[in-house]
């Protein structure tokens, strides 16, 4: 355990550093929860071999393609299709009636990483016979991860889970039915692709975009610490017409920010909420 | 060749061989004689009868010219018939003389043609020349003769010179021929003799050679035997004698090499030749073949255990080669089934859970014909692995399988069923069929494999499962990562809050700390201030006490000033009579009637006069005070038409006002009372003393005096207030409390300028406040004063002689009219909150003719924090709720003129008042045609507080949720029921329309809060009800939400969303966001929709005039943002065209000319707002472009330039900004 001044001293240098990538390339990592944050920046440093974080800042300003790597490190982690069985089940059985009501629906996926997400409530809305009547936006702030999400290619092995989450999630078919295995990868149907737009978009410096009726963003702010949480969720709620739906992670919640008097708990486990002013 | 031949024919052979060339030298000796006498004979045929041929036909032709050539020239017929039958012999013998020589000619034939040609060439002319001649034209014959016959002669015997030639030459060449023919004769007799000789000594010594070589061979061989060698069978190559021994000796050497060779093959492992017994006795062969048989049995029985062995060595391979259980099975299935030449095979394994075989992998099977699984004990298969015992079938019936390929298909006539184990544990079985039997060995096989395939299959099986396990493992390590990494996140956010906790919580400690010691102050404080407290309250005491004592003082005071205002008086009483005395006097002596004065005395008399009326005045004054202070003024309330009261100050102050030059103006204002109920002359005396006081005080302008009705009431019961206005000196404003009290004037000098007591003013102000009223005053230094009377038109003291009034509104009566009869009964007003009523407050207007009982109504709403308007009739009470538009409405049916009804009728009849709920009080029963007229309670008289507050309360409850009305367009019966049940609540009225006819007439009737519509309807489309509504300007601003089973494209829904508040398709969860919706668009507050739409208007300002009627082409697929940036900009009066895609906006662009700017939202699905601009520029259109996007990096924004927009505006629009940077972009 480091000396109490050397934390400080630690601390001072992360600022430098995230002031340093925010003057130089844009990207706002300020207000990301400071202890995963800090602790990504160490093996940071631990992989590039240097001793002191500040030592971090030239390398940074002078090899943007180290920047790429930075970024990728700081973004969200891969996820899974399908990912809590019980959350997609309720989305299909209980929101997706209630989105049925308007004639065309926007929907918004935000922090989308490798598209796992997008793909699995394309599928969804597919099957729900609702996917052609959607426009679904999936972003992300990094543009390598944003680029796999729109290949849609997954590596096979990761195909057993997903598909036992897909049946559990209430699926009509077989996830097979949405992808070509070939070699040990799975390629998802380019007719899943069809309505989705990917997008680059910052949660943490871009606005408002579209009007959507329903967004998910899940465990995305978890990484976030809380005056970025109360932004993002400004964003949501101002992007969310009335009664719009808003699904967060299961370790997210509105509970005690500004927004929790602004929305309507439609699910307590998997934290679905419904815009209500 | 010679070899084989018996010595004796050899010996033969050799004589007759030397007999034979003897033979061939006679011979040849013949024949060469025979040739010399041919060449001689030839020699003879040819050259001689050739040539004598020859000749003769030319003599022949000679003959035949010369007779012809003398008929030619004889002209004789006679002659020309015996030349004829001349040339017909002659010609005979030629062509006789032709054939020979084409027999015998030995040159080329060629010739022997040319010369038969030539010669019928000559005789055909001959012929003719012959007719000719006959026929007498001589001279013709004689033509054809010298030019055609002549040279055809001499051709002729040209010819046969040169054949007559040949033939000679031909003679000289036979003669050479012969002498050659001897010579060779003589050349091959000799040759021939000495070959003849050479013979005889050749076959002599080959046949000596030919007997002593193989007799010497034989004896090799048989030495050769002897020892033992091995030979090769030697060629036989006599047929003689010898050739039998060579014989002999072959097939001794055959028998050795044979059983040398089955000695061999015996030694290689082949058993399978048989050893040939050469006879019955060949003991040799008997007991090779013994040999051989039982050797053969051995390694039958090695090859068998051998072929066992291997297989289940590579039946062990692949079951170690194949990891993967199903390739494993296949790799099994069809290795068994080569190993045991099955056509066709199928492997099945146990599913330990389902108790169950099932096909695992399957040889040369249609996988449709073949049962995935069996249960155990099901079939043939299932029994046998119930047994655990093999099963064999031959000869089964042919349809039971098929053994297919790809030219055909048959049945398998047997069938192996062997289940495997492992440690007794059965795992699966395996099937064979086979067109062949399966022998024994075959099944002894696959009992054995049975053993192996138990534990290779365990293993693989075991295998599999720890594969499923590690990949399982595996995936959850992942998940476990994800989570992990997620934990470590959320374990982090709560480190830190922790922390932040154990900050605060230090923080709260010092805070505590602190707060611990501000307490202990605090509590020091307290005691302090306990203290002083105490002292406090002690003073409190003593101040109670000096209160008290000051109180007792009041009253010996006030005692004291009663004692002095009667003693004053009395006084004044005594003063004023001998001072009465002292004018009528000094009067006398001033007027000097008597003339006996000087004009001093006279002077001095008036000096006297005038102070006396002062004293008087003084007197008077006092008096008048004391008797109001004292309480001892009388007064005596009348009527008083104010008429007569303004007549009467006009007339009294007019002469001095005129005398000042000053003009006096007394006015009745609009709304004043036609007569108040007063005391006259206090009245007047109060209003004298104000109006001389203005006269007084002002130099030079106007002293005007009016009388108005208090301001701001209705026109009945109201106060009256006269206004003094001067435009005199004024009255500091530190002055102006002063001038009423007594025995003061605003300033010392005052009185010395202007005379008078000072004392007026104050007795005003106290007889005022006799009246009921009081006087105010308001004035500023050198701009003039004004004093205000406020006067009640009924004094509420009860001090009023009670017939007095009555007396006095009984005498008038007859005299007034009826208006003033209407303001007399409306008099008698209560007290109410309508002067401190502010617009918006809630108030409850009271409609009650019973004074007492509105005034109770009036308490109770106090109480209830409502402000209360009491009126008395009902046409008051209506006119006071136009007035004040009051928040509810409790009226009492019996009433005064107009009755309740009627104002319950005509309140509900006011679009402008029909929402206000009223609530009726009467003596009668509650009545349903109440409620049916709109009341929403009934409360019956005489009613206690309790209950009147229990009105109240559900009085409150309706006006806190108002009625709302709803207006639903819908054609389909049941659900217009149930949409109405769904959205009728208690504060919802739902009107419903089944046709879009109806619902305008529904809109017509009255005003609605919301609609909700279909867009379904029988008699025109919802779309056009819609346009229809948003057309008129009454219906503009209804909500509407269109409820639509249809499904509607993205341009129906474009146009919807414009013309309809939201949206909602007809489905599972449709009902409750439909009452989610209307709840919405009934609750809000209406005007909230035009206001912002106002606020645009007013900034509608000349500044942006340039932009007016400039087009901008909106690109943004949020048609939030789409129509809130149109509403603002079309409010600016700019043309706006909506695109929702990037191509949609290329094509307006194609087709519209009319666009001057751009706005181009980034984000878009299909075409984003980068690659549409990059489409405009690419179209070659200059049109500016302001990109619009929720990014807000700096390479987002060159980006956008980059692509080819001209500027960069981030979301939220800030119109503001938006709308300088268009006035950069649009200033032309």
């Amino acid at each position: 355990m480091p000396e109490r001044g050397d934390l400080e001293l630690e601390a001072l240098e992360i600022d430098l550093l995230l002031e340093a990538i925010r003057r130089q390339y844009g990207h706002d990592f300020r207000d990301y929860a400071r202890a995963s944050l800090r602790r990504k920046v160490r093996t940071l440093a631990a992989t590039l071999g240097v001793e002191q974080i500040s030592a971090l800042i030239p390398r940074l300003l002078h090899e943007p393609e180290l920047f790429s790597s930075v970024v990728g490190a700081f973004a969200t982690p891969v996820t899974e299709m399908f990912r809590d069985p019980p959350f997609f089940r309720f989305l299909r059985e209980s929101v997706v009636p209630h989105l049925q009501t308007w004639p065309f629906v926007r929907i918004w996926v935000a922090g989308c990483a490798t598209g796992e997400e997008v793909y699995s409530l394309a599928i969804l809305l597919r099957e729900e016979g609702l996917y052609e009547r959607c426009t679904l936006f999936a972003t992300d702030f990094v543009d390598p991860v944003l680029s796999r999400a729109r290949q849609g290619i997954y590596p096979l092995r990761s195909m057993k889970i997903n598909s036992a989450n897909y049946q559990r999630s209430g699926g009509r078919g077989s996830l097979s039915d949405y992808y070509h295995a070939d070699y040990d990868s799975v390629i998802m149907d380019a007719g899943l692709r069809e309505n989705i737009t990917f997008a680059n978009h910052n949660l943490v410096t871009d606005g408002v975009f579209s009007e959507v009726h329903l967004i998910l963003c899940r465990n995305v702010l978890i990484y976030f610490n809380n005056v970025l949480q109360q932004r993002v969720l400004g964003l949501f709620h101002d992007s969310l017409l009335h009664g719009g739906v808003l699904a967060l992670g299961s370790k997210e919640s509105l509970r005690h920010g500004d927004f929790a008097d602004r929305f309507k708990e439609l699910e307590a486990t998997w934290k679905v909420y419904r815009k209500s002013d | 060749m010679i070899r084989k031949l018996p010595l004796s024919t050899r010996l033969t052979v050799g004589f007759l061989l030397v007999l034979a060339v003897t033979l061939g030298v006679g011979g040849v000796g013949i024949h060469q004689l025979t040739v010399l006498a041919g060449i001689t004979q030839d020699f003879h045929d040819h050259p001689f009868t050739v040539r004598g041929a020859l000749l003769g036909l030319r003599a022949d032709i000679q003959t035949m010219r010369a007779q012809k050539l003398a008929a030619l020239y004889d002209n004789g017929t006679q002659h020309v018939e015996q030349v004829a039958q001349r040339f017909v012999a002659l010609d005979r013998d030629a062509r006789e003389k032709i054939a020979l020589i084409e027999e015998r000619y030995l040159g080329p034939q060629r010739d022997v043609r040319q010369v038969a040609t030539a010669y019928e060439e000559w005789r055909s002319d001959a012929l003719r020349i012959i007719g000719l001649l006959r026929e007498g034209q001589g001279q013709e014959a004689r033509r054809l003769h010298r030019d055609q016959v002549l040279p055809q002669i001499d051709r002729l015997m040209a010819k046969t010179d040169t054949m007559i030639e040949f033939a000679s030459a031909m003679a000289v060449h036979f003669m050479t021929e012969a002498g050659m023919q001897r010579a060779r004769a003589m050349l091959a007799m000799a040759t021939l003799l000495t070959a003849a000789l050479l013979t005889g000594l050749i076959v002599s010594l080959l046949a000596i050679r030919s007997i002593t070589g193989p007799v010497q061979h034989l004896v090799d061989l048989a030495r050769d035997l002897a020892l033992g060698k091995e030979l090769k069978e030697q060629p036989v190559l006599f047929n003689d004698e010898i050739g039998q021994l060579e014989h002999s000796f072959n097939a001794i050497i055959a028998a050795n090499n044979e059983i040398v060779a089955q000695a061999r093959t015996v030694a290689a492992g082949i058993y399978t030749e048989e050893i040939r017994l050469r006879s019955d006795e060949d003991a040799l062969g008997i007991s090779l073949r013994n040999m051989t048989q039982s050797l053969a049995d051995r390694e039958r029985e090695t090859r068998a255990e051998n072929w066992l062995k291997t297989g289940q060595t590579q039946l062990g391979e692949n079951l170690r080669s194949n990891q993967e259980l199903q390739l494993l099975a296949t790799a099994v299935i069809g290795f068994l089934a080569e190993r045991l030449h099955g056509q066709v095979g199928c492997l099945y394994l146990l599913q330990e859970q389902e108790r169950r075989l099932s096909l695992q992998a399957s040889y040369a099977c249609a996988a449709e014909e073949v049962p995935a699984g069996f249960a155990l004990g099901e079939g043939l298969v299932g029994q046998a692995a119930a047994d655990g015992r093999s099963l064999l079938l031959s000869d089964i019936p042919a349809d039971y399988l098929r053994v297919g390929s790809a030219v055909g298909t048959t049945p398998p006539r047997h069938l192996l069923i062997v289940p495997f184990h492992f440690e007794e544990r059965l795992l699966g079985v395996v099937e064979l069929a086979s067109l062949t039997p399966f022998t024994e060995l075959d099944q002894e096989f696959v009992a054995r494999a049975g053993a192996i395939l138990g534990s290779g299959f365990r293993m693989a099986l075991a295998r599999r499962e720890m594969q499923q396990l590690l990949q399982t493992t595996l995936q959850q390590a992942d998940e476990l990562r994800i989570q992990q990494e997620e934990m470590v996140a959320i374990n982090e956010a709560l480190e830190e809050q922790t922390q932040a906790l154990r900050v605060s919580e230090e923080l709260l400690k010092e805070q505590q700390e602190e707060l611990r010691a501000t307490n202990e102050e605090l509590e020091e404080k307290t005691q302090d201030l306990e203290l002083q407290r105490e002292r406090i309250l002690q003073k409190n005491e003593e101040l109670e006490g000096a209160q008290l004592e000051l109180e007792q003082k009041a009253q010996d005071l006030e005692l004291a000033s009663r004692y002095k205002s009667d003693f004053l008086a009395n006084m004044s009483h005594e003063l004023r009579t001998p001072l009465n005395s002292l004018l009528i006097l000094s009067r006398d002596l001033m007027e000097n009637r008597g003339g006996n004065l000087v004009p001093q005395q006279v002077e001095s008399a008036e000096v006297i006069h005038n102070s006396g009326v002062d004293l008087l005045n003084l007197i008077n004054d006092i008096l008048d005070l004391a008797k109001i202070e004292a309480g001892r003024m009388d007064l005596f309330e009348e009527v008083l038409p104010l008429g007569d009261l303004a007549d009467a100050l006009q007339a009294r102050f007019s002469p001095q006002a005129m005398k000042k030059g000053i003009e006096l103006r007394v006015r009745i204002e609009e709304g004043a009372p036609q007569a108040i109920q007063s005391d006259r002359q206090r009245l007047e005396q109060v209003l004298n003393n104000l109006i001389a006081n203005a006269v007084k005080f002002t130099g030079e302008g106007n002293v005007e005096v009016s009388f108005a009705a208090a301001a701001g009431a209705a026109p009945a019961g109201s106060d009256l207030l006269v206004t003094v206005r001067d435009t005199g000196i004024g009255i500091a404003a530190d002055q102006l409390r002063a001038i009423f009290e007594a025995f003061k004037q605003a300033e010392s000098g005052t009185s010395r300028r202007y005379g008078g007591t000072g004392l007026g003013l104050s007795i005003a102000r106290n007889l005022a406040a006799l009246l009921g009223g009081d006087i105010t005053a308001e004035s500023a230094v050198g701009s003039g004063s004004t004093f205000t009377l406020r006067l009640p038109q009924r004094r509420p003291l009860p001090a009023l002689p009670a017939a007095a009034p009555e007396r006095a509104a009984a005498k008038l009566l007859p005299t007034t009219s009826a208006a003033a009869m209407h303001a007399m009964h409306a008099m008698p007003a209560i007290d109410d909150d309508r002067d401190s009523l502010v617009r918006g407050e809630r108030s409850i207007l009271i409609i009650e003719d019973d004074p007492t009982f509105a005034a109770t109504l009036r308490e109770v709403c106090r109480s209830m924090e409502f402000k209360a308007l009491c009126a008395l009739t009902g046409e008051e009470g209506l006119s006071l709720a136009r007035a004040h538009l009051p928040t509810a409405v409790i009226l009492d049916l019996r009433l005064p003129g107009i009755n309740g009804w009627q104002v319950l009728e005509t309140l509900k009849a006011d679009p402008s008042l029909r929402h206000i709920p009223v609530h009726i009080t009467s003596c009668e029963h509650p009545s349903r045609e109440a409620y049916a007229l709109g009341a929403v309670g009934f409360l019956t008289k005489p009613a206690s507080r309790e209950e009147l507050e229990g009105s109240l309360r559900n009085l409150e409850a309706v006006i806190d949720k108002s009625i709302k009305e709803l207006l639903l367009v819908e054609d389909d019966d049941h659900l217009r029921g149930s949409i109405e049940r769904l959205l009728a609540q208690d504060d919802i009225v739902v009107t419903a329309a089944a046709s879009g006819a109806g619902a305008l007439a529904a809109l017509a009737d009255k005003s609605f809060d919301c609609m909700v519509l279909d867009l379904g309807l029988p008699d025109m489309n919802g779309f056009e009800l819609l346009k229809t509504l948003r057309a008129d300007e009454r219906y503009a601003a209804l909500p509407v939400i269109v409820y639509t089973g249809r499904e509607l494209s993205r341009a129906e829904e474009l146009e919807l969303r414009q013309i309809s508040e939201s949206i909602i398709v007809k489905g599972a969860k449709s009902a409750e966001r439909l009452v989610d919706e209307t709840a919405i668009f009934l609750h809000r507050v209406v005007n909230k929709l035009g206001k912002s739409r106002q606020q645009v208007i007013v900034n509608l300002h000349d500044r942006d005039f340039y932009l007016r009627d400039k087009g901008v082409l909106l690109v943004d697929d949020d048609m939030r943002n789409l129509f809130a940036l149109a509403r603002v900009l079309e409010d600016r009066g700019l043309k706006v065209l909506k695109a929702e895609a990037g191509d949609k906006a290329l094509s307006i662009l194609r087709e519209e000319a009319e666009v001057d700017l751009i706005l181009m939202d980034i984000m878009m699905p299909g075409l984003d707002g980068y690659q549409t601009t990059s489409a405009i520029r690419e179209l070659g259109i200059k049109t500016p472009i302001i990109a619009l996007t929720a990014k807000a990096m700096k390479e987002d924004r060159d980006k956008c330039l980059a692509a080819g927009a001209d500027d960069y505006l981030s979301k939220p629009i800030d119109i503001d900004r938006l709308m300088s940077m268009m006035r950069v972009w649009l200033y032309a």
